[in-house]
């Protein structure tokens, strides 16, 4: 049925703005947090204090103002612990996300520029690596790298450069074959300076969308590993080290488990609202799939 | 068909050897591990004995050979922490991961996609709200995390269900609903988006022109071509399934792959962790395919041939 | 019989924007008894689709609709949606413009003609393999057997059309809504098309309209021609009549601008101007604008389609000698 496409007409409403406000917020603090922890927390976070020990949050009973959100087994302050693994998570993320994304980036374009068995081999050992599932690269590297803040980073970007080196050659492709790009070869401009004048600017847009999704799931990755025992080690803190350490006084304690828990959550559920706005206002053509 | 499965065997193939080579490199890299595995009192001899037994002493390319010869017939040594066989450990072991993976599947089908067509009909935006809020948490919170609340919940403060180990359907529920919520997040966003397309599409527009029924329209028409790409992102997801069944193991200690792994990478036992690496590796490929295969038998735009 | 089946009053459709209304139709009246087919043309956006989805109440939410539809003497604007899906399909059928995408991809035809047949026109379960192979050669699609067996991706469009054709008439409708039902194909593949509607006609005895930009058609196949122009019909009568002697202007400049082969090779008549925007409130006649005997009358009033039953013009200008 030919009806009107009322596509258009949208029903008379108060237009309201798709940016995500309170996440942008959220993930605004978590930055602030990550830059200035030292300068901001109220406590040394591996500071005992056995004077103050298995304090519960300032809303329940026994809490204090003093330690809003409480304190664990050996006094010391939750919530400095937690903006220090802010820092070390959102920190593991960044580094780990600029490694990936540069040497992603580099052989995209590599790949996506030459064509040919070149680009070939580079299909070949993205589509491996992608086919592998991350976890078991990460464990697989764990266990020959070893645990630790710097090892991580390397292990992150090792399982997620693959993807920003697809994404990269498939806007390479897309570009190459634009009229502008004939233009400046016509009139003279190295390789090298076609790459970085034109089609770098280009590809940088959907690069950024797929870093900051790639924030959330670099997060996960890193609280996961953490937890388990094989990421950061102590007297470093992240937010999956403080989950199991608190799992032994979950009965008396459960805040110790729930709070770091809950701000991984809310740390992912930010970071991919920011991620899915950027990706609706910088990448309409869709060149990102979707973080999962 | 044929020729497609030849394709994507091949890629598999391609796949596990350069898996057996980052694994083998990746471990000789990290190192000697005689000093981890012998006692203290061991003396050079010993060591020498120890490289040799393991064919530690031979040239790299040689190692290689014979760990890949080894890996064909399933042989990867000794556990060096066990006294069985590598392989033996992961044969055990894997059974139960499939267990929890298959029943967290089904139960993520079996929430996700009421829900989701829930989502995609419901005129309340309250109701909307509350699915949107399920699936938008559901995948954020680490799966970990949800283990240990639930754990923290059900089987610690209000002791209805046991806290670890596996044995009786009991010890299945609290693993297998911490896997679910978060498939399910997935599946529930993806059915309402693909409900709402299916509804919006002109074969539906038609159903409706002749005045079908609501509800066969919305049960058979709709879900049938929601339910398509469904199948391909359950695929797609594997790997974050995968993961989740690592920690979830460990939560929980059940006796799956993912503790496996993790055991074996704190005890530093390689021909453990070369095995279970090797096995998931496998199996996860062995899934994809399948997932892929399904795809192309439900699709009948897809060409047979 | 030809008691009037389908009887329009004063039906008048806006679609409501964000910003500004559509005003889609307006004050539309007209009738067909059984038996019937009639033809509306008119250029694109003059209101035709909306009309019939009027008819079959399917139209977006944010449609506003006053007027009356009365079908077989039901106001059908009063209607409940459940009744009014009663209605669609046994008693209102609908033929779509794109046949390529009207059926389910993941289904079998012989599965969603069945389906029809079972929820629609009440077969019993044994009888409805049967009747879905009747239905496939009642229109002329060669080896329905194995057709029934494949899926629609299998099949050209033309052959879809055939398949929806034969799904709306194994209810057999009393109203059957052709929406621009060749357009979307092979013009060797129209002709028998159209033969398919004409025999729905004859040994259904229901009745067609026939939403077509194509006059040729509307003049082979239709008894009575609606022209619409902007949201309005501006002249309505027997297609002999309507064709051989056009009353409104713009009838007339449709009527010069079809092809024939005795015109001038160069030239080819195009009304010259453009279709108004609807979502202004248009004073006066629509058409006054790009017609060449417009007055000032016609700019400030709206003129009424006025005349007796069989041959309606609305223009102030009628009638008119040239």
């Amino acid at each position: 049925m030919a009806v009107v496409d009322t596509a258009f007409l949208r029903p008379r409403r108060r237009r309201r703005t798709d940016a995500p406000v309170v996440a942008a917020l959220f993930c605004a603090v978590l930055v602030a947090w990550a830059i200035a922890a030292p300068l901001l927390m109220p406590f040394d976070p591996n500071a005992p204090n056995f004077e103050s020990v298995l304090r519960p949050p300032f809303w329940e009973e026994d809490g204090s103002r003093a330690h809003l959100l409480g304190t664990d087994q050996l006094g010391r302050d939750i919530l400095s612990r937690i903006m220090l693994g802010a820092q070390v998570s959102l920190l593991t993320a960044f580094v780990a996300t600029v490694c990936a994304g540069t040497f992603g980036i580099a052989l995209g374009i590599v790949g996506g520029y030459a064509g040919g068995l070149i680009d070939m081999a580079l299909m070949r050992l993205v589509d491996t690596f992608l086919a592998l599932p991350f976890i078991l690269m990460a464990l697989a590297l764990v266990a020959a790298l070893g645990a630790g803040l710097g090892n991580i980073i390397v292990v992150i970007a090792l399982t997620n450069w693959a993807r920003y080196a697809r994404l990269v050659r498939s806007e390479v492709l897309s570009v190459k074959s634009r009229p502008f790009v004939d233009l400046a070869k016509v009139s003279g401009l190295s390789e090298t300076a076609i790459v970085l004048r034109h089609i770098l600017p280009n590809v940088l847009n959907s690069v950024l969308v797929l870093a900051v999704l790639d924030i959330a799931r670099t997060i996960i990755l890193e609280s996961s590993l953490s937890f388990l025992g094989l990421g950061v080690q102590p007297p470093d803190v992240s937010w999956g080290l403080m989950l199991a350490d608190g799992r032994n006084y979950m009965l008396v304690a459960w805040w110790l488990t729930a709070l770091p828990g809950a701000f991984i959550a809310l740390a992912v559920l930010s970071f991919n609202a920011v991620g899915e706005w950027a990706k609706r206002h910088f990448d309409p053509r869709g060149s990102v799939e979707t973080a999962i | 068909m044929a020729s497609y499965l030849l394709k994507r065997f091949l890629q598999v193939l391609v796949t596990l050897a350069l898996l057996t080579l980052l694994i083998f490199v990746l471990a000789r890299l990290s190192g000697d591990p005689a000093p981890l595995v012998m006692p203290s009192e061991a003396t050079a001899a010993d060591y020498e004995f120890f490289r040799r037994q393991y064919g530690l002493d031979q040239p790299f390319h040689l190692q290689y050979l014979t760990f890949l010869r080894n890996v064909l017939v399933g042989d990867f040594g000794a556990s060096f922490r066990y006294n069985v066989a590598a392989i033996e450990v992961v044969g055990t072991a894997l059974p139960a991961t499939l267990q929890l993976a298959a029943a967290s599947l089904l139960t993520a089908i079996l929430i996700g996609v009421p829900l989701g067509i829930v989502g995609a009909t419901t005129k309340s935006p309250a109701v909307k709200l509350a699915i949107d809020s399920y699936s938008a948490l559901g995948q954020a919170a680490p799966m970990f995390w949800v283990g240990l609340m639930l754990m923290m919940a059900f089987a610690v403060r209000l002791p209805w269900f046991p806290s670890s180990g596996r044995g009786t359907l009991a010890h299945l529920v609290l693993p297998v609903v911490t896997l679910a919520i978060y498939v399910s997040a997935s599946v529930v966003k993806l059915t309402t988006a693909n409900m709402q397309e299916a509804m919006r599409s002109d074969f539906v527009k038609m159903a409706r022109l002749m005045g079908l029924p609501r509800r066969l329209i919305l049960l058979k028409h709709c879900l049938r071509n929601a339910s398509l790409p469904i199948i391909t992102f359950l695929g797609l997801q594997l790997g974050a399934l995968l993961s989740g069944a690592v920690v979830t193991e460990r939560v929980f200690a059940w006796p799956g792959l993912g503790n496996v792994i993790v055991e074996a990478i704190l005890n530093r036992d390689y021909p453990v962790i070369q095995a279970a690496v090797l096995v998931s590796g496998l199996t996860f490929m062995g899934i994809n395919l399948a997932v892929d295969l399904l795809y192309r038998v439900f699709d009948p735009r897809v060409e047979a041939a | 019989m030809n008691a009037e089946l389908l009887k329009i009053e004063g039906l008048s459709v806006t679609f409501r924007g964000a910003r500004n209304d559509l005003y889609a139709l307006r004050d539309v009246s007209f009738s067909i008894g059984g038996g019937e087919m009639v033809g509306i043309v008119g250029e694109s956006g003059c209101g035709k689709s909306t009309l019939l989805a009027a008819v079959s109440r399917t139209l977006p939410a944010s449609a506003k609709i006053d007027g009356r539809i009365v079908f077989e003497g039901t106001d059908l604007t009063a209607l409940s949606e459940t009744a009014m899906r009663q209605m669609r399909g046994r008693k209102i059928g609908t033929i779509v413009q794109n046949p390529m995408t009207a059926l389910d991809p993941l289904f079998t035809i012989g599965n969603q003609i069945e389906e029809v047949l079972k929820h629609r026109a009440g077969a019993a379960r044994e009888s409805v393999g049967r009747l879905a192979l009747d239905a496939l050669q009642s229109v002329q699609i060669a080896a329905p057997k194995s057709r029934l067996k494949q899926y629609p991706h299998q099949l050209s469009g033309g052959m879809r059309q055939r398949v929806l054709i034969a799904m709306n008439a194994c209810c057999r409708p009393k109203l059957l809504l052709a929406d621009e039902p060749t357009t979307a194909l092979d013009v060797t593949v129209q002709e028998s098309i159209l033969q398919l509607f004409q025999a729905i006609r004859h040994e259904q005895g229901a009745s067609i309209i026939l939403v077509t930009h194509d006059l040729g058609v509307v003049r082979k196949l239709c008894d009575r021609v609606l022209v619409m122009y902007a949201g309005r019909i501006v002249e309505q009568g027997q297609v002999p009549d309507v064709f051989d002697a056009p009353m409104h202007p713009y009838t007339r400049a449709l009527v010069r601008s079809i092809p024939s082969g005795n015109d001038h090779p160069d030239e080819l008549y195009a009304i010259p101007g453009q279709v108004p925007d609807l979502t202004r409130n248009i004073v006066g006649c629509a058409f006054a604008q790009r017609c060449e005997i417009a007055t000032s009358r016609c700019h400030q009033h709206t003129p009424d389609l006025t005349g007796p039953d069989l041959r309606r013009v609305a223009c102030w200008e009628q009638p008119r000698h040239d």
